[in-house]
């Protein structure tokens, strides 16, 4: 199967390197508008209508406010579209993309790779999903670097909020289901941020985001339910440390430390292809991603008019 | 200094008597206990006087530190006041604005010491906290992240007419206070939720998510709840995360244990200095018009209004803001 990587960025990189793990998926070529010639033997383009030609699946790695502009394109096509997260970064974009993947025969995947990792999967499975939870989750990283600081700025990538708390806010939503009220506070740079979720079933989520934790990657996670309690952080189940005299120089953008033969990545990208080969149902659809990055997007309207957020209401008004 | 200690209702009547034993200032004159039974026992324990008769226990010493059930704070704390004995009174002062205030002024009229037991204020972790803060070695603050989770302490703990409320009114007090010692700030908005369904069979708040805002900007959030099985190794803890401009700090106030197994269970020892006995020794210093971080009563009223001012959030689903 022929897949063109539109955008390679810090996670294009990483989806590269999936497919590469896959005998049956040829990467045939690389959108780039930063790069030339190639990219471990793959061409790279930097005409997008050039490079869509190539493939009938495409998998869209760009800055989240091109998102919309290129998903366009290519449901247009009729592709087939593996969408890295966040899913767009205003609710109109949203609903626009939820339209026109109405009209497409292609079939859309949304990249939530959080519902890959085999802890948070532990997590979902061991839960109790018949009784509300009370739940801390947080994320924490260095400030991420990428391609101008677009990632930086709150109106391209909606902040910490959407573009790395969305990982927590879609394991939240998928854990303890539809979510009726959203409070959040923030800095004035959008680069940490405080959430409260309240769920349809009772279930009460407490979220921490920061792209200004210089301590190391962490994701954690504390799960309460009626006499149960479920911990996970990362930092504290390191299987592998390296201690070096001179130590190295961290990477510009913190991902978790995965020590497993088939990442979170690799998972996502895996089942997405074979989605499209057998004709089965896509395990993460727009939809799926949109009832999250929803919350994201009304957690930023909180937190912008210092205000709780009924989603009731919401959908009322 | 003679200390008679008011009821041995809260779980931290032991801490408070062991410091009151080892404390170089004090000796303990006797306790009393309106729980009779109850009260006679742990005086016996702890080889002191019982007196069931709350003014003979008053009579015998300087100062007291009562240590009751929350509901009787006021009563007991405005006798002793009465009486012209400093009072350290155990958290949360009071269970509602009003009630603190009165015990408060009555201290001012009467010229007595009246001190609120906050003791991560004498945490050893905690004070390193306040340092690395006023030092700016994280920039300027922005954000707390606090959790002070614990196990359900039950009893009265789980009976509103004696405990004021559940696990919000138990535990927000510790960080709300500790926030606004290691900041000077004040809290001026609060969100919160709460709810009841981590602990089987009662009917009071054990579930808390309550955020907050302080008047210089700081964000902040706290988790109060009762979400520690009766299989955790220890009671809970209380962690906190400052977040600044130029980095961030975790304290951790109680990860200084040694960890124990068996074929049965989990033992958890620690081995950090013993806080309660540097408050104890700040309340003889205060009562000695020295100055000390002991938190005032007018601290306690100000962590009582924030609690009273999630459980209105958490009933109205909206921004709550004091003054």
């Amino acid at each position: 199967m022929k897949i063109v990587i539109l955008g390679y960025g810090f996670i294009g990189n990483i989806h590269l390197s999936a497919y590469q793990k896959m005998n049956d998926v040829e990467v045939a070529g690389i959108y780039s508008t930063t790069k030339t010639g190639s990219i471990e033997g793959v061409p790279v383009y930097n005409d997008l209508d050039e490079c869509l030609e190539l493939a009938d699946v495409v998998d869209i790695c760009l800055p989240t406010f091109m998102h919309r502009e290129v998903f366009e394109k290519a449901a247009a096509r009729g592709k087939h579209i593996f969408l890295e997260k966040p899913m767009a970064h205003t609710e109109e974009d949203c609903r626009f993309m939820l339209e026109l993947e109405q009209r497409s025969a292609g079939k859309v995947m949304v990249g939530q790779v959080l519902r890959y990792f085999p802890e948070y999967r532990q997590l979902k499975e061991n839960i109790d999903p018949g009784k509300p939870a009370s739940s801390l989750l947080s994320r924490r990283s260095q400030l991420p670097v990428s391609a101008k600081n677009w990632s930086l700025d709150r109106n391209n990538s909606g902040g910490v909020i959407l573009d790395l708390l969305l990982h927590d806010i879609d394991f939240a939503c998928w854990a303890f289901g539809p979510v009726t009220r959203i409070y959040a506070q923030s800095d004035a740079e959008y680069y940490y941020a405080l959430l409260t979720l309240r769920h349809e079933n009772g279930s009460i989520t407490r979220l921490e985001g920061s792209w200004r934790y210089e301590g190391g990657f962490v994701q954690e996670a504390e799960i309460a339910q009626e006499n149960e309690l479920f911990t996970y952080n990362s930092q504290d189940v390191l299987p592998l440390q390296v201690h070096q005299k001179a130590s190295a120089s961290k990477d510009s953008t913190e991902i978790p430390a995965v020590l497993l033969r088939d990442d979170p990545w690799y998972l996502e990208l895996r089942e997405f292809i074979d989605a499209i080969r057998d004709d089965r149902p896509i395990p993460i659809t727009l939809q799926d991603a949109y009832e999250s990055t929803r919350v994201a997007l009304l957690a930023l309207k909180s937190a912008d008019e210092k205000r709780p957020i009924s989603l009731v209401k919401e959908l009322n008004a | 200094m003679k200390i008679s200690i008011l009821s041995t209702a809260h779980v931290h009547f032991e801490a408070f008597a062991s410091a009151v034993k080892q404390c170089a200032g004090t000796e303990l004159a006797g306790i009393y206990d309106d729980d009779a039974h109850r009260g006679k026992k742990k005086a016996a324990d702890l080889q002191t006087v019982f007196y069931e008769n709350l003014h003979d226990a008053l009579s015998v010493c300087e100062a007291v530190v009562v240590c009751s059930e929350n509901a009787k704070h006021e009563e007991l704390v405005l006798a002793a006041i009465e009486a012209n004995k400093h009072v350290l009174c155990e958290k949360p002062l009071a269970i509602s604005t009003v009630s603190g205030e009165r015990m408060a002024k009555k201290a001012v009229e009467q010229d007595v010491v009246l001190a609120t037991a906050f003791p991560l204020r004498f945490n050893t972790p905690a004070m390193e906290l306040k340092r690395v803060i006023e030092q700016k070695q994280i920039g300027e603050v922005l954000a707390f992240h606090g959790k002070n989770p614990g196990q359900c302490p039950k009893g009265w703990f789980i009976d509103k007419k004696r405990s004021g409320g559940g696990a919000l009114m138990d535990h927000i007090v510790h960080l709300a206070d500790l926030m606004r010692w290691l900041t000077g700030a004040e809290v001026s908005k609060i969100y919160a939720e709460a709810d009841s369904f981590l602990v089987p069979c009662i009917t009071i708040d054990d579930v808390g998510h309550v955020q907050l805002e302080f008047n210089n900007g700081i964000i902040a959030d706290i988790d109060p709840s009762w979400s520690r099985p009766e299989g955790y190794p220890t009671w809970g803890g209380i962690d906190l995360r400052a977040t600044g401009t130029q980095g961030a700090v975790d304290l951790r106030a109680y990860a200084q244990k040694v960890t124990q197994y068996n074929n049965t269970k989990t033992l958890q020892h620690d081995y950090g200095d013993f806080e309660y006995l540097y408050m104890m020794n700040a309340f003889v210093e205060t009562i000695g018009n020295h100055q000390t971080e002991l938190a005032t009563a007018w601290d306690g009223v100000a962590a009582t209004k924030i609690v009273e001012a999630a459980y209105q959030s958490a009933k109205e689903h909206e921004v709550v803001t004091i003054t």
